[in-house]
C-alpha cells in the first residue's frame, strides 16, 4: 500500500515537471527561434539549433538556480549553439531572408497599412543584419534586441570586453548608415 | 583608444557606445560632460538611439517570411515542441542507463583508476621535502610496532628480564636486599643493591635496543 502510494506521488511528480517543462518551451520558444534564426540566417538552420538549446537546457536545468535569470540564461545557451554552428560550417548565407517569398497573412485586428509596415520594418531589420559581420550581428543582437549586458555578451563571444565593444560601436555605426541610406 | 575627434569631440564610435551606457566610468565622465555643451553631439547620440530603437522594431516585427504563413509556426512549434521533449526523455534514459552500468564491475574501476591518478598524482606534485616526513613517519610507526612484537625490558621479583622473539633472558641479583630499580626513558631499566654474601654494590643496567 505504501509503494502503491509513493509509486502514485511519484507519477504526479513527474507530471508536474512535465508541465512545467511544456510551459517553459512555450514561453521562450518563439523569442530563442528568433534569436537564433537573426544569428545564423536560415530557418531549417534555426529550427535545429533551437531543439538543440533546449534540450541542452532542459538537461542542465539543476545549474539554474535563480528562475528569473532562467531567459538571460537560454539567451546565452542559444547564442552559444549558434557560435558552435557557424564555426562548424564557417560560411553563412543571408540569401534565403531576401530570396523567400512574402505571404500575405493578416494578423488579426492587422490592417494591410500596418501589415505592410511591420513587413518593411522586418525586411530592414534582416538586411541591415546582412552588412555586418558575423560577431557584429551577433553583438548588436546581444545587446540592442536581447538587452544582455556588454560584459555579459564578452563572455558568451568568449572575447575581451575592448574587443566586444568594438563589435558593437561598430556594427551601430554600420547599421545606422544602412538606415540612412534607405531613407535617401 | 583615443576617444577625442578633431575639435575636441568624442569619436563617433565612442558616442555609439555612450548611447546605451557601455563606456567605461571615466570615459563615460568625459562624455557626459561634453554633450552637455553640445548640440551636434547631442544630436548624434539621438541618432544612435533612434538606431537602438528600430533595430528593435524590426526585431519584434515578428517571423521570418518563410515561416510566417498560416499554420506554418504552429507546425514547426509543434514539432519543435515534439522533438525537444523526445531529445530530453532520451536523455534521461541515457543517464540511467549509465549509472546501472556504473553499479556493476566499473564502479570499483573506475575508483581503482582514480585511485592509482591521485597516488600517482601526490608523488608527483608533493614537495619532496613532505614526501620525505611523510615516508619517515610511516617508517617510524613500522618500526614502533615491529618493536612492540620484538624486544621489551622488564623488572621482575628476580631481577632484570629481556624478552624478544618469543625467548626471555633474566639478569638475576638472588638473595638481594634493598634493591634500586631505575627505568630510564631511553628504554634502559637499571637495578642497584648490595649482595648480602660478598658486600658489594652491584649495578646492573639493561638496554632495550
Amino acid at each position: 500500500m505504501k509503494e502503491r502510494s509513493s509509486s502514485i506521488a511519484g507519477t504526479q511528480a513527474d507530471a508536474a515537471a512535465q508541465d512545467a517543462q511544456t510551459v517553459f518551451i512555450q514561453q521562450n520558444i518563439r523569442r530563442i527561434f528568433l534569436l537564433i534564426y537573426r544569428i545564423v540566417g536560415n530557418v531549417d538552420d534555426a529550427q535545429d539549433l533551437t531543439q538543440e538549446t533546449f534540450i541542452k537546457a532542459l538537461q542542465r536545468q539543476s545549474q539554474l538556480k535563480d528562475l528569473d535569470k532562467a531567459a538571460h540564461w537560454l539567451s546565452r545557451i542559444a547564442s552559444n549553439t549558434a557560435i558552435d554552428h557557424l564555426r562548424r560550417n564557417k560560411k553563412v548565407s543571408f540569401t534565403e531572408i531576401g530570396e523567400a517569398a512574402e505571404p500575405v497573412m493578416i494578423a488579426q485586428g492587422e490592417t494591410p497599412e500596418q501589415l505592410l509596415l511591420r513587413g518593411e520594418r522586418r525586411r530592414q531589420l534582416d538586411d541591415g543584419l546582412a552588412i555586418l559581420t558575423e560577431r557584429e550581428r551577433m553583438a548588436l543582437l546581444l545587446r540592442d534586441v536581447e538587452d544582455v549586458p556588454a560584459d555579459e555578451v564578452a563572455r558568451q563571444m568568449n572575447c575581451s570586453m575592448a574587443t566586444v565593444r568594438s563589435h558593437i560601436a561598430n556594427a551601430r555605426i554600420k547599421f545606422r548608415k544602412y538606415l540612412e541610406t534607405r531613407k535617401s | 583608444m583615443n576617444s577625442r575627434r578633431s575639435g575636441g569631440h568624442p569619436r563617433v564610435e565612442t558616442l555609439a557606445l555612450f548611447a546605451r551606457g557601455d563606456l567605461a566610468w571615466l570615459e563615460r565622465r568625459d562624455v557626459t560632460r561634453h554633450v552637455r555643451h553640445c548640440a551636434e553631439c547631442l544630436h548624434e547620440l539621438g541618432e544612435f538611439r533612434a538606431v537602438v530603437e528600430e533595430l528593435r522594431r524590426g526585431a519584434s516585427a515578428g517571423l521570418p517570411p518563410a515561416v510566417e504563413s498560416a499554420g506554418e509556426w504552429s507546425r514547426i512549434e509543434r514539432e519543435m515542441t515534439g522533438n525537444i521533449n523526445v531529445g530530453v526523455a532520451a536523455g534521461r534514459c541515457i543517464e540511467k542507463v549509465g549509472v546501472h552500468r556504473l553499479r556493476g564491475w566499473r564502479g570499483p574501476l573506475v575508483i581503482a583508476g582514480l585511485s592509482v591518478v591521485f597516488i600517482a598524482g601526490w608523488f608527483l606534485n608533493m614537495p619532496h621535502r613532505d614526501t620525505a616526513q611523510i615516508l619517515s613517519a610511516f617508517h617510524s610507526a613500522w618500526r614502533g610496532a615491529q618493536t612492540r612484537n620484538g624486544t621489551i625490558v622488564q623488572t621482575t621479583a628476580t631481577g632484570i628480564a629481556v624478552r624478544t622473539q618469543g625467548a626471555m633472558l633474566t639478569l638475576l641479583h638472588p638473595g638481594a636486599t634493598d634493591v634500586t630499580v631505575s627505568v630510564s626513558g631511553t628504554a634502559s631499566v637499571g637495578a642497584r643493591y648490595v649482595d648480602d654474601e660478598t658486600g658489594q654494590v652491584t649495578i646492573t643496567n639493561v638496554y632495550g635496543q
